[in-house]
Formats: C-alpha cells, structure tokens, sequence
C-alpha cells in the first residue's frame, strides 16, 4: 500500500516537472525556451536545431523517468522505498534543470555571439502614480502569510507527544482561516490594490486587467494546501495507518479530490492564461530572467518577490540577496526534512527497541521514546496473539514495525514498541501507563516475560 | 504619467528625469498639488540611484516646478504666471536655439509653425 502512495506522489512529482517542460517549450513571440530572441531570429535554422534537441531530450527525459518511478515496487522494506522515493525526487530535479538550463544556455550563447540583442534593452518606465508610497496597498507579501507561524510551529512540539492529529489539526486551521481573513480583507476593502511586478508597465496592465484573477488563484492554492494539511492529519492519525479496514477506500477519496483539485486549478490556469491578451510592449522584455523554467534571475529589479507574468501567486528574485537566502533557507528546510525523516527512519531500523533491568524499575528504550516503569508500580503482565484494531496518536507505523503512542479497544492508550507480524505480544500494565512490547522471535518475548515475572514477584 | 528614460541617451539620467517631468507639466499629464513618487520609491523603480533622483528633484525645486516638503511630500507647484525673471531666463535660453535655426537656414514662418506645433501639442510631426 505504502509503495502506491509513494509512486502516485512520484507521479505527480514527474507530471510537475514535464509541465514545467512543456511550459518552456510554449511558444511565445519572441520568446523561445524562455530566452527572447528578436522576431527575425526566431525561425532561424540554429534555434530551431536547440529547439528540436530540447524536445528529444524531453521526450527521453519522460519516459526514462516514468519508467524509473515503477522500481519503487521493487522495494519491501518502508526505509528502501522512502530512499528510493528521495533519491527519485534530487534526481528528477537535477535533470530536469540541467535539460532546461543547458539548452538556454546554449540559446544564450547563440544569442551573444550573433548580437541578437533587443534595442529596447536600456529603457526604463516609472509611473508616477503607482510609485506613490501611500498609493493603494499592495498584495499580500509573503510575510502576512506567515505571520501566524508560531502558532502553526507551536502546537506541533506542544502535543507532538500526546496527539499528532491536534499538533497538526491547530496548525492546518489556524492556515487555513488566516487565509480566510487575509481574503475577505482584500476582497472588501475600499481602496484599489497595487500588484508589484517590478515593472512598471507590467504593472499598469496587470492592475487593469486581471488583478483578481491572480488573487483568487492564490488564495485557492493556499486553501488546499491547508485543507490537505487537515486531510493528512487525519489520515496519519484518526485512523490507524496500515491497519484501518477501510484505508484503500479513504486514500482513494482523497487521493481522487486531490487529483480533481489539481486538474481544475490546472484547467483554471490554463483558461486564465488564454483570457489574458498580452500587449506588444509587454514582449519587449528588457532581460533574460527565466532560468531552467524554474527561477527567476533578474539583476536589474531590486524587488525580492515578483509576480508571475506568466502562472500564478508571487516568485523570488534570486538576483537579490534576500531572495537568495529565502530560496535557501525553503529549500534548505524541505531538504533537510526530506533526508532527516530518512535518517530517521534507519534509526528506528538500526536501533531495535530493548528492555534493561535495574534495581528497582526497568527502562524500555527505542530510537526515539523512552518508558521508566518502576516493578512496583506493575499491575500485570500478560501475552496476546493479536493486537485488535487500533489507532495511531504518534510515532511511526510502518509495514514492519509500530512504535509511539496508539490506542487499543480494551488497553486504551499505549506507549508501542512492536515488530508487525512477531507473535506473541507482551502487555505490561502499570498504575500510569500501559506499555505494549515484542521482540522479533516468540521465544525471546516469552524469556523477556518470565524475566520480567521475576523482578516483579521480587518487589 | 509614465516617465521613460534611456539609459544609453548622452543626456544625463537626472535631466531625463527633470525633462520628463517639465514635459508632464506641459502637457497638462501632472496637475498642480500632484504628488510625485518619494526619492526613494522612485530610485526603486527605475532602478537607479537615490541620489540622482534627487538631484532632479532639487533641480525642478530650483526651477520653481515642485515643492518638496518633508511632511506632504513632493508635489507639482502652483505655476505663478511670467514675471520678468522668467522671461530673461527663457529669452537666456531661446537665443542659442534661434541663432542655430538662423544659421542653418531656417525661415521665420517654418519656425514659428514648429514652435506653435510643440507648444499646443507636446509634439512636431
């Protein structure tokens, strides 16, 4: 199961990135592979050879790496496909940027040598009314967008231990109302808004024109990024993860409104393109900024976030440092998350979860919790053949292991460390908590008991 | 109004910004009490420094098209009408104009239709 949520993610990974190809390949006049090459240039045999070299290796490219994604199936244990599924993930992006970047650069290059260079080059504009400071306020910066963070960041390490769904239920509502308010605020107010491209006429136009549909879309995008946050949390923790009857059926719902979300904004996007007529005097762009069709490269416009000329909600300008250390630190942190749940991962499959005797209590230890049971404080201890249906509060459920806090019909809630599938399972019950625990062979669990039944009848 | 500038031009940025404006003013596009951009939102978006900007700023301040207060911000000058001064200053700087268009041959009625085109319509076609 786990192995086909993580491929239909590599699927939508893989689509992403070819729409991002495709997006490049989009002719537009003036512009091939988002280079501008002057209008008598553009049908000339060289840039048609680039042309015709991006695609075969766009083609390659897709098919290759629709064929790679099928070796997750490979994989049994949770931590290989997770690896696999990371490793998947750098390549596609690597490969993809160097198929783009490589070619626009040769374009580049082209361009140079041949002096292809637009006369409009060293023309500036500035309107005196929209550079007015007390001029209508602005969208949305994408520091009002974080700006309820603590209270997104906080629950998580308040109730990580007790209850996941709360840690993650608080930070998704808490988005998604802020997202709420942000757009009833734009969508009331009085005065007119202001959207900053860095481009004066850009600006002109886009506030003329379609101002609201960028704006709705935005809000949209970060709606279901919230409401998804709140499916996830429901699906990691209300119901028990790999042992829920109806899982298939849950994940196909949502796996089905995600997918129709994702084509209707898609559709959406694609019809708001086609709405909008672009002037002439917007193709005479003054510099090349699009790199690899993914970033946005612009030395001379001061501004950090820009709005999309073309797609949705806002990009960062790598030309300014505090655009360079935004992209960094986004990248940074999800890369960091990525492999950190890796390491993770071969943490808990390295460390397997044992019991030390003391003096007066026992210590039960996996790689990430830890339980302290004093002998006297045993209620009882006992062994079941099977663990009835239950739910994940936190931790980790994978094929082959569950460790963390559940809840079991008739045990309540549990501190578990469990190899899935290794009968018998210990249950030791105590005033406070009751702790649910196997080794991997019935004999040593049932050696561990008697060890345990000893100390016990000691104090 | 929209300024545009040339960044290749041989006139100087802060003329260009300086022209532009007066233009503005001509043409009626910039009323009296308009506000204009502040020094720095305006560097901002043209890309350029602060200082030239001001320095155009204190050149149009100078030439009596703006006032620049630091509490209501810059704003286009109620336009007092010609005193002398003015007309010496304008005469200072037609008799260079008028003496070139004399030497090279320039009729005094094909001046005067040029002069009359770009005074009422911004522009000689």
């Amino acid at each position: 199961m786990i192995s086909w949520i993580l491929w239909s993610s590599l699927i939508v990974i893989w689509f992403s990135f070819l729409m991002v190809m495709l997006g490049m390949n989009n002719r537009k006049k003036n512009i091939v592979l988002g280079i501008q090459i002057p209008t008598p240039y553009e049908e000339s045999e060289e840039v048609a050879y680039i042309l015709k070299k991006y695609r075969r290796q766009r083609n390659v490219w897709a098919v290759i790496f629709f064929s790679l994604s099928f070796i997750i199936f490979l994989f049994h244990h949770f931590t290989l496909i997770y690896g696999y599924f990371l490793i998947y993930f750098l390549t596609i992006f690597v490969f993809s940027f160097w198929v783009n970047y490589s070619n626009q650069r040769q374009l580049k290059d082209l361009k140079r040598k041949a002096k292809w260079i637009s006369p409009s080059t060293n023309i500036r504009y500035a309107d005196t009314k929209l550079s007015l400071d007390e001029n209508g306020p602005q969208l949305p910066r994408i520091f009002w967008m974080f700006l309820p963070l603590p209270l997104i960041v906080m629950p998580f390490f308040l109730y990580r231990q007790e209850d996941l769904f709360t840690a993650l239920l608080i930070p998704g509502t808490t988005l998604f109302l802020w997202a709420l308010l942000l757009f009833v605020f734009m969508l009331f107010r009085k005065t007119p808004q202001k959207i900053y491209t860095g481009d004066t006429k850009k600006d002109l136009y886009y506030n003329s024109i379609f101002k609201k549909r960028l704006l709705w879309a935005s809000i949209l995008t970060l709606w279901y990024f919230s409401l998804s946050n709140l499916l996830f949390a429901y699906m990691l923790t209300r119901t028990s993860f790999l042992q829920s009857p109806h899982l298939p059926l849950f994940i196909g719902i949502v796996s089905l409104c995600s997918g129709i979300f994702f084509v209707a904004s898609f559709l959406w996007n694609q019809h708001t393109l086609r709405k909008i007529k672009i002037p002439a005097f917007l193709e005479e762009e003054a510099y090349d900024t699009n790199v690899a069709g993914m970033f946005y490269f612009d030395p001379h416009n001061p501004k950090t976030f820009i709005m999309k000329s073309n797609g949705m909600s806002s990009g960062v300008n790598l030309a300014t440092k505090k655009g360079r250390v935004y992209m960094a630190s986004t990248l940074g942190i999800t890369f960091l998350l990525l492999v950190g749940i890796l390491f993770y991962l071969i943490g808990n499959d390295l460390v397997d979860p044992h019991i030390d005797f003391f003096e007066d209590h026992l210590r039960v230890q996996s790689f990430d919790y830890k339980d302290t049971l004093y002998y006297r404080d045993i209620e009882e201890i006992y062994l079941v053949d099977q663990l009835k249906y239950g739910y994940k509060s936190s931790g980790s459920a994978t094929e082959t292991y569950l460790r963390g806090n559940f809840f079991y019909k008739g045990l309540g809630k549990s501190r578990v460390y469990v190899f899935r599938d290794h009968p018998p399972y210990l249950i030791i019950k105590s005033k406070n908590k009751t702790i649910i625990f196997n080794e991997k062979s019935a004999q040593n669990t049932l050696a561990l008991k008697e060890a345990l039944e000893k100390q016990q009848t000691k104090h | 109004m929209l300024l545009q500038l040339n960044l290749q031009s041989e006139t100087p940025i802060y003329l260009q910004i300086r022209n532009e404006i007066v233009r503005g003013i001509g043409e009626g596009l910039l009323e009296e009490n308009e506000p204009l951009p502040s020094v720095r939102q305006l560097a901002r978006d043209l890309s350029i420094d602060k200082m030239t900007v001001n320095k155009a700023y204190q050149l149009l301040k100078e030439e009596g098209f703006i006032q620049i207060d630091p509490r209501a911000g810059t704003r286009i000058k109620k336009i007092a009408p010609p005193d002398e001064n003015t007309l010496t200053d304008l005469a200072a700087s037609l008799k260079p104009i008028l003496l070139s268009a004399k030497a090279k041959g320039i009729s005094w009625p094909t001046f005067i239709n040029l002069s009359s085109q770009i005074f009422c319509k911004g522009e000689y076609k």
